[in-house]
C-alpha cells in the first residue's frame, strides 16, 4: 500500500517541522507557549507529591534498622564534639559582639535583607540520568521567579530556580552538570573562583571549583561561599567545603573538590529567597 | 482505537509518576532506568513503528512539559527512537523476549548518546568515554531488564487491541 505509507511519512515530516519550531520558540523563556507545560504540572502536582513523601516514608522505615549501629558511633563522637563546641561558641560569643559593633559602625545590612524565605518540598525528580533537578510544590502563584537562589535550613546552597509554573518549579542544584557559581574562597587573602557541577562527581554529591587564581593557595578545609558576582546569588551563602586539590597538567592548572554544605542526596525540604527587589522590577514591567 | 488510546494514555502516566518519584530509590550506582523510553522500544518492537513512534512522542512531551528547557525536544527524540525501533527490526520475529531486549539494549544505548552528545556539543567538555561506561551502558542494561517485565504485558495489551478491532470487522 503505497498511499498509507506516503502519508505515514508525511506526518513525520510534518511533527518534525512543527515541533522544531516549538523548540525554537520556547528557547526563548518568556515566550508564551512555556505555559503549555501548566497542562500537566498542575495536575500531576497532588500526585508526585504523595507518591514524594511514600518514597520518603519507606525509605525512613528501612534506613531506621540501618541507622542505629551508625547513630551509637555517632553519639559518641558528637558529645565530645558538643564539649568543644562550648568552649568555641563562648569565644565565638564575644567575637559577634565585636562584629555586630562593627557592622553597625560601617552601616552594613544584616545578611539576605532584602529577601524573604519560602519553604518548599521536593515532589520529583528529572526523569534522566544527567542532570540534577527537581520540582517543588512553589511557584509563580507563590512569588516564585526564575533566578530566586534555593537553600537549606541551614542556609547551605543548593542551586537556584531554573522555571517556574503556576504552582511547581524546577530547581537546578549546583552540581547538576550546566551549573556555575561565582564562589568566593572565604579566607583572609580570598579570592573569586567558579563551581561547577561535573558529571563524574554528581553521583556522589560533589562539585568543583575552577578557575582558582593562581596565587591562592587553596587547602583542604577551605571554606567557599557565592561571591556575590552574577546578580543571581547574594554574598556569603555557605557553598561547600575543599576535600581535595587536583592538579591536572601545570601547577597553574588545578582545581578542588568540593563538598557542598548541602546533602544533596538527602533533600527533602529547601527554602527560596525570595528577593524583593525583583517583585518591584516585575510588577513595573507589566 | 479508543481502547488503545486510554491504555496508552495510563500506561504513560504511571510510568511518568514512577520515574519521577519512587524510582529514585531504585538508583543503582547513581543510574535508574528510564520506564519511558523503554515502553517507547517496546511498543514499537512488539507493536509496530506507528505506534511506538505515538507512544515515544507522547512519553517525549510529558517529559517536556515536566521538566524540558524547551518543549519538543524529547518528544522528537521519541519519535524518532520508535520509528527507528520499529522499522528496522521489521523482519525479525518480534514476539521473542530475547529480540526484546537486545534491541532495547541497542536503542537505549543510541537514544541516550544522543542525549548526551546534543546537550554537550556546546560545551568543549567531552567526558563521552566516562558517560558511556557509568551512565549510558548501566542505563541500557536497566532498561533491558525492565524489557523483560513489560514486554508480556504489552504482547497481551496488543492481542487485546488486535480482539478488538477483529470483532469490528466481522
Amino acid at each position: 500500500m503505497p498511499r498509507p505509507v506516503k502519508s505515514k511519512w508525511f506526518i513525520v515530516a510534518l511533527v518534525t517541522i512543527v515541533l522544531l519550531v516549538v523548540i525554537g520558540v520556547t528557547a526563548n523563556k518568556s515566550s508564551k507557549l512555556n505555559w503549555l507545560s501548566n497542562i500537566l504540572s498542575v495536575p500531576l502536582k497532588p500526585v508526585q507529591g504523595f507518591l514524594s513523601s511514600v518514597g520518603r516514608e519507606i525509605e525512613d522505615f528501612f534506613g531506621y534498622f540501618q541507622d542505629i549501629d551508625v547513630l551509637r558511633e555517632e553519639n559518641e563522637a558528637l558529645k565530645s564534639e558538643v564539649e568543644e563546641l562550648r568552649r568555641k561558641n563562648r569565644e565565638f560569643a564575644e567575637l559577634k559582639e565585636k562584629n555586630d559593633e562593627l557592622r553597625r559602625a560601617l552601616n552594613l545590612k544584616a545578611e539576605f535583607a532584602d529577601y524573604t524565605i519560602a519553604g518548599a518540598n521536593i515532589i520529583a525528580v528529572e526523569p534522566g540520568n544527567w542532570f540534577s533537578v527537581f520540582k517543588v510544590d512553589v511557584g509563580e502563584r507563590d512569588g516564585i521567579h526564575v533566578d530566586f537562589p534555593v537553600v537549606t535550613g541551614s542556609r547551605g546552597l543548593i542551586g537556584r530556580v531554573l522555571d517556574t509554573d503556576i504552582s511547581t518549579s524546577n530547581i537546578q542544584t549546583i552540581i547538576d552538570e550546566e551549573s556555575a557559581v561565582s564562589g568566593w574562597i572565604a579566607k583572609p587573602g580570598g579570592g573569586h573562583a567558579i563551581v561547577k557541577g561535573d558529571l563524574q562527581l554528581k553521583e556522589e554529591g560533589l562539585c568543583k571549583l575552577v578557575y582558582i587564581p593562581i596565587e591562592i593557595d587553596i587547602e583542604v578545609g577551605d571554606i567557599i561561599e557565592t561571591s556575590g558576582v552574577g546578580g543571581i546569588y547574594p554574598k556569603g551563602i555557605e557553598i561547600g567545603t575543599v576535600i581535595e586539590v587536583r592538579k591536572t597538567n601545570s601547577e597553574f592548572d588545578r582545581y578542588a573538590i568540593i563538598q557542598p554544605t548541602a546533602d544533596f542526596k538527602r533533600l527533602e525540604e529547601v527554602f527560596i529567597l525570595k528577593s524583593e527587589k525583583y517583585d518591584e522590577t516585575g510588577s513595573a514591567e507589566q | 482505537m479508543k481502547r488503545k488510546l486510554v491504555v496508552y494514555f495510563f500506561i504513560i502516566f504511571l510510568l511518568l509518576m514512577l520515574q519521577t518519584t519512587l524510582l529514585q530509590y531504585t538508583r543503582i550506582r547513581g543510574v535508574m532506568p528510564n520506564l519511558l523510553i523503554t515502553l517507547t522500544i517496546v511498543t514499537a518492537l512488539v507493536r509496530n513503528s506507528t505506534e511506538g513512534a505515538a507512544v515515544g512522542f507522547f512519553s517525549g512531551f510529558c517529559i517536556d512539559m515536566q521538566f524540558g528547557p524547551v518543549l519538543g525536544f524529547y518528544a522528537l527524540l521519541g519519535m524518532y527512537t520508535g520509528i527507528a525501533a520499529g522499522s528496522l527490526s521489521r523482519r525479525i520475529y518480534r514476539e521473542n523476549v530475547l529480540v526484546v531486549v537486545f534491541f532495547t539494549f541497542v536503542y537505549s544505548i543510541a537514544y541516550e548518546s544522543v542525549v548526551f552528545i546534543i546537550n554537550n556539543i556546546m560545551s568543549g567538555d567531552i567526558g563521552f568515554t566516562f558517560a558511556f561506561t557509568k551512565v549510558i551502558l548501566p542505563e541500557a542494561i536497566y532498561n533491558c531488564a525492565v524489557s523483560v517485565l513489560m514486554f508480556p504485558l504489552l504482547v497481551s495489551a496488543g492481542k487485546w487491541f488486535d480482539a478488538a478491532r477483529s470483532a469490528r470487522k466481522y
